[in-house]
């Protein structure tokens, strides 16, 4: 190994464990990272800049902008409230109706600025029934990280994949990946609602208080409305089409965005602009220049073939190891950068010799994101509920969600391990 | 503590507390004071703190405000900004 290469080597471990002790913020190690790769001349300027996937950047820039602007029209806020009331105030049915609306708008919108737009919701329907958010706000969080996995658009572990392998387009990711999320998802909430069916009891006068909400009142612009759902649709029929019209997913996405914006009017620009993720895009950009140098240095080549070595160049073996190596490093750590390595990998897997690599990707993909349901620094969206949790005086401890979270994991797992077998090699 | 007035002729506003928050029932009498209480709700649902007021409207025609503890002050504040109140003083 090259003195080049050992240097990737300790700079990306001095990154990754900087990363995963949280003392310093995500954004700012990373690219750190990605710059001593480039000082250290790992790689050169123009290498990095090369190796910046700008596919992704541009479709979580393009969708965060989409968000941002529907976002206004108080829409979230309508299809909450009237959940609750199609499910008469009931707190069993609630939980159901949330965790479904939170994880297919967690397919098609980042799982963060969902679980945004429906937690402040939740608290308040919780208020009006005088119950404890929390059954409601950890089956959110397991919906939209569930959710996510559905469709290229729906987790950054997805975005990248999507991005790295051309022929996985969005309709790929729905026909092979939401199957086996129904079906995960139908088990997880069976069996929320068995662990927490002793706290969701209310009085019939305070599920009255529900039926009395107006939801009609929350649509603040019912013309911003019209025009950023059409969009929104529009939007979505261009993934699924973005293959057959050989577009990139980031072209969709932004030009959905720009669409929104030249028909709405320059007013919402700023602010759409300014709510733009940009601590993400920048987290993302250092990852790719970090992981470069190890692609660069052959440092991923020679671990794929560790890995072939491992699995004997067996798919099958190869795709569930990747699957339960991701799911269990996603729960305590970023999947982000995780696949960020991982990608490369699998690629140099395809050229030592796998020659079916789909089951690969998609275990990939099921690991990644659904590992993220295991512990509370699982995934960003487990972080940004209990911290909203905490603000209203309910306090999510590591401990007492990795108790109802790590076992829904697990079987979400199971559940996955099977689908992949099933499907990829027997039928 | 703050303690507010409001003009009985265009507004109504009760208060009812719990542990963490407390909730204001609201009930506008003209269209000019929705249009106030409207710059209020907007002024919140902007922010960038996600719980610290939660506005709804309710079939009957009024509105609730379910303010967080740690808000109250900076609602009266801002329900006074834009002259939902007539009078703000600590007590």
């Amino acid at each position: 190994m090259t003195n080049q290469a050992l240097f990737a080597i300790g700079i990306f471990l001095v990154t990754y464990a900087f990363i995963i002790s949280e003392k310093l913020h995500r954004t700012i190690v990373a690219m750190c990272g990605g710059i001593l790769m480039v000082l250290f001349g790992i790689v050169s300027q123009e290498q990095a800049i090369h190796h910046i996937d700008f596919n992704t950047l541009g479709l979580l820039i393009g969708m965060m902008i989409l968000v941002t602007v529907t976002a206004k029209t108080g829409v979230f806020k309508y299809v909450a409230i009237r959940a609750a009331k199609l499910a008469k105030g009931k707190p069993v049915r609630i939980l159901v109706y949330l965790s479904i609306i939170t994880a297919v708008a967690s397919a098609f919108l980042d799982n963060v600025t969902t679980v945004l737009l429906i937690v402040p919701v939740t608290f308040s329907i919780a208020r009006q029934l005088e119950l404890n958010p929390i059954p409601f706000l950890i089956s959110e969080i397991i919906a939209s990280n569930a959710g996510g996995t559905a469709t290229l658009i729906g987790d950054p572990p997805n975005i990248m994949i999507g991005s790295s392998v051309p022929e996985l387009d969005f309709m790929a990711f729905l026909v092979n990946l939401s199957p086996v999320i129904v079906i995960i998802m139908a088990l997880t909430i069976l069996c929320l609602v068995f662990i927490y069916r002793k706290q969701l009891h209310t009085s019939p006068e305070l599920s009255a208080r529900i039926m009395q909400l107006n939801e009609r009142d929350e649509i603040t612009d019912s013309v911003l409305l019209k025009k950023s759902l059409t969009v929104m649709a529009l939007t979505i029929v261009g993934f699924m089409l973005h293959g057959a019209l050989h577009l990139e997913s980031a072209t969709i996405a932004l030009t959905g965005a720009f669409l929104l914006l030249l028909i709405t009017g320059e007013h919402y620009l700023e602010e759409a602009i300014s709510k733009v993720e940009w601590n993400t895009i920048f987290f993302f950009i250092g990852l790719f220049v970090l992981v470069s140098g190890l692609v660069e240095t052959g440092v991923i080549a020679k671990l794929a073939s560790q890995a072939i070595q491992l699995t004997g160049g067996d798919s099958l073996k190869t795709s569930l190891l990747i699957l339960w190596m991701s799911a269990i490093a996603s729960a305590f750590v970023d999947n982000i950068p995780f696949v960020a390595t991982m990608i490369p990998m699998i690629k140099e897997m395809g050229a030592l010799g796998i020659t079916n690599l789909e089951p690969l990707w998609w275990s990939l993909a099921l690991g990644a994101c659904l590992g993220g349901n295991g512990t509370l620094i699982g995934a960003s969206a487990n972080v940004i509920v209990a911290g909203l949790a905490a603000k209203e005086g309910h306090h999510i401890g590591f401990v007492s969600f990795m108790k109802v979270a790590f076992p829904l994991m697990i079987m979400s797992i199971v559940v996955s391990h099977l689908y992949v077998y099933l499907r990829y090699f027997i039928w | 503590m703050l303690q507010y007035t409001f003009d009985e002729k265009m507004i109504s506003i009760q208060e009812r507390a719990s542990q963490q928050d407390t909730t204001y029932v609201i009930e506008v009498k003209s269209e000019e004071m929705r249009a106030r209480l409207k710059q209020v709700r907007q002024f919140f649902d902007e922010n960038r703190d996600y719980t610290d007021v939660m506005f709804y409207s309710r079939e009957d025609g009024t509105y609730e405000a379910i303010v967080r503890e740690d808000m109250k002050n900076a609602f009266l504040i801002h329900a006074f900004r834009f002259q939902c109140l007539t009078s703000l003083r600590w007590a």
